[in-house]
Formats: structure tokens, sequence, C-alpha cells
């Protein structure tokens, strides 16, 4: 007996289909994918023989559509384990739980940005009750170690983190040693203007190996009018910060991020040089914020989610040429949506998550003792909506917080798969939902999809990567897979 | 808020879908994405589907655009519905294969 089977059995109308889900991606061509998101372009003519069971005459697409597990030969089992252990893979984080924790140290801030959603307050306001306490902290420190999550990853954020560097210093070192007796894995990050940066900050970092997230908007007039700081000195300080990390640490040991105001949008390419002329490796285009004032003007809303997808993909294109130029420089919004469709991996975006990151993803615990399902979570707690509130750390247990019914409620709505219009759609592999978000513009946690701004701006991209995959070059295809990240 | 689109009375437009040939879910789904552009009204007499469309008054698109997208959608529903039906066992073996064995089976 042969360890094969005949070529005659893989071919023609001897296939089962295997669960598809297609959809119109671009010049009437359609996107198929299977429950992993693997995926295929289509004409619709074919789709319909392939659910019809007619003869596919191309025996490369009839080779293809078995190798990705579009169809099987009905009767072995292979491939439907093979799925399985993929769709395994791709949703593992759930057994995780919260991995990410994000702490509010301070809410004080040195700069007055116009888009800070978390009204920050300023300088001189009173650290006694502006600033987490020790009492907080711990209290704090010992939710996080409530996750079950062997790897846990401590954000913190402000205002300005640095502001209270007391504190950040005393969770740090905590967190550092539970993590070795409770053997979890512990990764920090500090969130910071990098305004405050010294020398005992600096060895601080190179101590505890913590990364740095620091906000650069594009050149200095964009930055400064972005972000602006009554001294003038906003943009001097974070080029300075980034600088003494990357001579003094190591050059990946600072990201940089990127808010997109209405004035950055034609500032694309500017943006992307400043990256480069700060020996910076990534980007992320990220978009404008949906909370504030912009959810009281939805329309505008929608008119911005073209404008910042037509910046995106401008960007992209010039970001992209660099690359071929010889500088590496990452996307990472794409390189996330890449590495969801070009491989078994989800590196756990918040955002991006079905069921919703919020909570299950990561947590917030704010500087008063708050604790929120995500940050957009405490954007909208700031904004009078305590609706996605889990609890306090002087009042809840852990297991109250993450047990409470709306926030419940709200994940069980979460799974794209039973929500009207994404459970047909073939970007669902790649997509999340995002509950606060909608709550905030439809007030609605499902939402309907169809005048949402979060599924206009990521079917946008969605569509713009895979017609850049199917349809560019080869260089702009070996630059789009090598931002996959395994 | 959500905003509520505004339709043009006037502009009423009726097509019939033989009710033998497509279940009452499949004209639903069909009518879902559409939603922004119109109402749609739905009824059944004499085994066909009279869908009653009214065109938003704030939509760039007319009449003909929207009958020939819900025509559309609705063969596009239809084959989602066989897609389902016809792996069903397919999907909740695959779902077994992945559970299995895992902590995320209660």
């Amino acid at each position: 007996m042969s360890k094969f089977q005949s070529a005659e059995s893989y071919s023609n109308d001897k296939y089962k289909l295997l669960p598809i889900r297609f959809s119109e991606a671009y010049d009437n061509k359609y996107i198929v994918t299977n429950m992993v998101g693997e995926y295929e372009i289509l004409d619709f003519d074919i789709i319909n023989r392939l659910v019809n069971n007619d003869v596919i005459h191309d025996k490369n697409l009839l080779g293809r559509l078995y190798s990705k597990h579009f169809i099987y030969d009905g009767t072995d089992h292979t491939a439907l384990k093979l799925l399985g252990l993929k769709y395994r893979s791709k949703i593992s984080r759930l057994k995780e739980f919260t991995s990410l924790h994000m702490v509010v140290v301070s809410l004080r801030c040195d700069y007055t940005c116009s888009y800070c959603q978390v009204s920050r307050q300023g300088l001189k306001a009173d650290f006694d009750k502006y600033d987490m306490s020790i009492k907080t902290a711990d209290k704090v420190i010992d939710l996080i170690f409530s996750s079950p999550s062997k790897g846990i990853k401590v954000e913190f954020q402000g205002g300005e983190s640095l502001l209270n560097f007391k504190i950040i210093k005393y969770i740090t070192e905590i967190c550092h040693l539970r993590g070795i007796q409770e053997n979890r894995n512990v990764q920090f990050v500090i969130a910071t203007n990098l305004s405050m940066l010294d020398d005992e900050i600096i060895n601080f970092i190179k101590k505890y190996n913590i990364y740095v997230s620091t906000s650069l908007d594009g050149p200095r007039s964009l930055h400064d009018r972005n972000r602006p700081k009554p001294e003038n000195d906003g943009y001097d300080l974070t080029i300075k910060g980034i600088k003494n990390i990357q001579e003094n640490v190591s050059l990946s040991q600072v990201t940089a991020l990127m808010t997109t105001t209405g004035r950055s949008l034609d500032y694309g390419i500017e943006i992307v040089d400043e990256y480069i002329k700060n020996d910076l490796s990534a980007i992320f285009l990220r978009p404008l914020s949906p909370y504030g004032f912009a959810i009281t003007k939805k329309q505008i809303n929608q008119y911005d989610t073209d404008r910042w997808l037509e910046f995106f993909k401008n960007t992209l294109d010039y970001i992209i040429n660099i690359n071929k130029n010889g500088y590496n420089l990452m996307e990472q919004y794409s390189s996330l949506i890449l590495t969801k469709i070009l491989s078994p991996k989800d590196l756990g975006y918040v955002d991006l998550q079905s069921p919703s990151g919020a909570m299950i993803g990561g947590i917030i615990y704010d500087y008063d003792g708050s604790v929120y399902a995500s940050d957009e979570a405490r954007m909208q707690a700031a904004m009078g909506n305590f609706k996605f509130k889990l609890g306090h750390v002087d009042e809840n247990s852990y297991e109250e917080m993450i047990g409470g019914e709306f926030i419940l409620d709200a994940i069980d709505k979460s799974m794209s798969v039973s929500v009207p219009s994404c459970t047909s759609c073939a970007f669902l592999p790649y997509c999340g939902s995002d509950p606060v978000y909608h709550f905030a513009t439809q007030n609605n946690v499902v939402g309907n999809k169809q005048i949402s701004g979060y599924c206009k701006k990521n079917m946008g991209v969605f569509k713009h990567l895979i017609n850049l995959l199917e349809n560019s070059d080869e260089e702009t295809k070996r630059i789009l897979q090598s931002w996959v990240r395994y | 808020m959500q905003k509520i689109i505004t339709v043009n009375p006037d502009v009423v437009r009726s097509i019939f879908i033989d009710a033998n040939l497509y279940p009452l879910e499949i004209i639903e789904s069909s009518t879902i994405p559409l939603s922004p552009f119109g109402s749609f009204k739905i009824s059944l007499s004499n085994q066909k589907f009279k869908i009653e469309i009214k065109l938003a008054t704030d939509t760039d698109i007319t009449m003909e655009d929207l009958c020939h997208s819900l025509e559309n959608n609705i063969i596009h529903e239809s084959l989602r519905l066989k897609i389902a039906e016809k792996t069903e066992l397919e999907r909740n073996l695959i779902l077994s294969y992945t559970f299995s064995n895992t902590k995320l089976m209660g």
C-alpha cells in the first residue's frame, strides 16, 4: 500500500468544503478566509463552484485550497486537527487572562495637550490628591498578582508618570521580587514624555530592563503644537531623552508613538522623517481618538476616518519606500495585522481582540485606586461614564472586579462570531470588537457595524494590506512579510 | 447617540422574492448591511416576499444602486447559509479538536 493517496483523489469534485467566510476585497475580487485567517483571493464564480462542489479546473488553485484547509477529502481528519491546533494557537491568550496591567501613578502632567482625554492635572496640583500613594500601590500589586497569567507586563502611565517616580520604583522593585518568588515573567514599561528623565532614572531603567514608550508627534513645529508645554521645550526634552536612553541603555529600549491629530494629516512624510532622524526603528500610525469632543460630532468622526485612512495609506507607501532604500522602519499597526494574516499567532493587541481585549487583555489601575477595564474606559470615566469601572482597590476583591455583571455581559456580547455582519465577514479572524468604543459612540456595547468608525477604519486597513500583499512588487511583499512577528 | 436616518416617503420601490427559493433569514441578513442607505419593510403573501424599500435622504446612492446591492446580498447570504449548513459537522469537529486537552474546557 502506498504511503500517499493517488493524485486523482485530490482532484476536482471529490473534495468537501471546510468552514470559510467570504467578503468583497477590491475590484470585484473576493477574499475567502478559513477559521484561522488563512486567505485566498477568488472570483465570485469560483466561490460559487466551491460551495456547490463543482469541478475546479485550475489545478494550482485546487492544491492551494487543500493546503490552506479550505477543502479536504471528506474522510481524513488531519486537516480538521491542524485547523484545531492553529485555532488553539490563535486564542491561547485567553487562558492567560489579564497580562497587561496599566498603573496610572500620577494624574499630574507638565504638558497641556489639547487631545489629552484623561483630565490631567497641572504640575502644581496637589500631589497628595493626584499621585498614587504607597497604600494604594500595595493593593494594586496584590491585584496584579491575583491574575493567573504567567507573563505579566506592568505599564506605568500618567498624567506624566515620572512625576511620581518614587511609586514606579516601589512597584517595580516589589513586582520584580514577587515575579521571581512566584515564577512569573514580569516586564515593565514606562510611558513618559521624558522631560523628567535623569541619571537615577536611566540607571533604574537599565537595572530592571524597563522599556520606555514616549510620544513623538513629528517635527518640532508639529510636536510642540500638538503637545504644548508652557516652557516651550517639549520637543527638545523628548529628543534629548530618546538620545539619552539610546546611548546609555540601548537603541531598542525606547520606542515612540504618535497621535494623529487633524493637523498631522498633511505631514505624514515629515513625521516619518523625524523618526528616521532619531534612529527609531518603528512607528505606530495611530488613528484619531474617538473620545472627547469627537463623540458628539459623529458625522465628523466618520469623515475623519476617511481622512485618516488616506493618511495611513500614503504614509505607509512612504515607509515602504524608506525600507526599499535601506532603512528598516516598521509600521506597527500593519505589523500587528500582518501577523494575524500571515501567521497562526496573535500578538494580543487589545483593540483587535474577540472576545474584547478590555479586561481580558489589559486592566488599568487609576491613581486613586479606581480600576477600569481599559485605558479608554478610564477616559470614559473622566467624561462621566462609569459603566466600565470594575471597582476600587479599597472596596473590591479581584473576583468581584472581574465578575462584574456589566463587564461580563459586554465581553459576552463582544464575541464577533455571534455579531450581525461580523459573523459572515471574511476579515473576522483579523478583527476584534471594542465595546468601550461602541458604547461611547452608539450607547451600545455591540454597535451597528454599518455606521461604526471602528469597522470602517479596520476594514480599510485590512483591504489595503491585502491589496498590497497581492498586487504590489516583490520587494514590497518581502518588506510586509518581514513585519510579521513570530 | 446613534444617528437615525431619514427617508423620503415618496421614493419607494418594492421587489419580490420567491419564498420557496430563499428563507426569511436570508432576506433579513441581506438588508442589514444596507441599513444606512434606506429602510426595508418585509412582508409575505402568496409565497412571495415583498420588500418595500425607502431610500435615505442623505445618501449619494440611487434607488437602482440600492436594489442592485440588495439582490446581490441575497445571493451572497444564500451562499453563506449553504456554507454554514454544509460545514456544520466540520466546524464542530474543529472546535472539539481546538478545546480538547486544554484548560479552556470547563
